[in-house]
């Protein structure tokens, strides 16, 4: 009896694995951010504790615009060259992100109700974020229903590159229109001084922490979808010799 | 119109503390990640065992099977 080597080395070499790092990594920051979140932080003035969950809710929002950017571009890359990789970093970062916008919108939802006394509300911020989801949503469904998985991958790219459009909408909405929602308080929109030094300290570590915990999940499903790719590529080769 | 922006709380315990709203935010997100980590990790896993499993099929399927 032979040792397969793949096997071996799955078994021995699991440190070797940068996804295990991350989430390593990310799960010590994840315990220093609650630490920092709810012992170091201090109470919001207006809002009281319920304020702490920004420090999850705008990370978040955030890595979900992150998501989408690497989707935009990965698409771009994927219809310019056709490589399969992009195809995948693009399909994993679109599930990844969803996750994060749909926890960015239910945290928001939470948040909304002790401080503006309704769960939802139709203000700009909130539907063109709700508009977001959808087009992620939709990306993810138009892949599932595609006639094969090449033409699926097209119709992908085409849908991650134009339903990027929203998120810079959803980032200047509060400005461009009247909003219920807080300014910005991360990015070119940011006024200086609209956090207390602590508070941005803390969110920035938040940050941190979700962007490790975002990398590994990506890394993660981008290292599935090539296992099944090579799965249904010797299911295939399989079938054909059989016949 | 005057902007209200984020402040430290100097005078403790006049905002309400709504836990039960803090408690669901984080325990949603928390076990949402966790979940939706176990459920990727769990399919890539099993993806893989499949490859070696077809692999191991296709060497013994290959000239000497």
């Amino acid at each position: 009896m032979t040792a397969n080597p793949g096997r071996q080395e799955s078994r021995t070499g699991w440190w070797r694995s940068p996804a295990n790092w991350l989430l390593g990594i990310g799960a010590v920051l994840m315990a220093c951010d609650l630490y920092l979140i709810f012992a170091v932080a201090p109470t919001e003035a207006v809002m009281g504790d319920v304020q702490r969950i920004f420090y999850v809710h705008v990370p978040l929002a955030i890595m979900s615009f992150l998501a989408f950017a690497i989707v935009f571009v990965a698409s771009i890359v994927f219809l310019a060259r056709r490589g399969e990789k992009w195809d995948r970093v693009a399909h994993a970062s679109a599930e990844v992100g969803l996750v994060f916008v749909s926890l960015a919108l239910i945290t928001g939802i939470i948040w909304a109700r002790p401080v503006w006394g309704v769960w939802w509300t139709w203000d700009p911020r909130l539907t063109t974020t709700l508009i977001l989801w959808l087009i992620y949503a939709a990306y993810l469904m138009i892949r599932s229903y595609a006639p094969n998985r090449s033409r699926g991958a097209v119709y992908g790219a085409v849908v991650g590159i134009v339903g990027f459009v929203d998120v810079p909408i959803v980032y200047f909405s509060v400005n461009w229109w009247r909003s219920l929602h807080p300014e910005a308080v991360v990015g070119p929109l940011a006024e200086t001084g609209s956090l207390e030094p602590i508070m941005t300290n803390i969110l920035m570590f938040s940050f941190l922490a979700f962007l490790v915990l975002f990398l590994y999940l990506v890394v993660e499903r981008t290292a599935l979808r090539k296992a099944e790719d090579r799965a249904n590529a010797l299911r295939y080769t399989r079938l054909s010799s059989e016949t | 119109m005057e902007k209200v922006g984020l402040s430290v709380l100097l005078q403790a315990g006049l905002p309400p503390a709504n836990v039960p709203f803090i408690v669901a935010a984080f325990v949603v997100t928390g076990v949402a990640l966790l979940t939706y980590g176990l459920y990727v990790f769990r399919r890539r896993r099993e993806a893989e065992r499949e490859v070696l499993r077809l692999e191991d099929d296709g060497r013994q399927d290959g000239p000497g099977g």
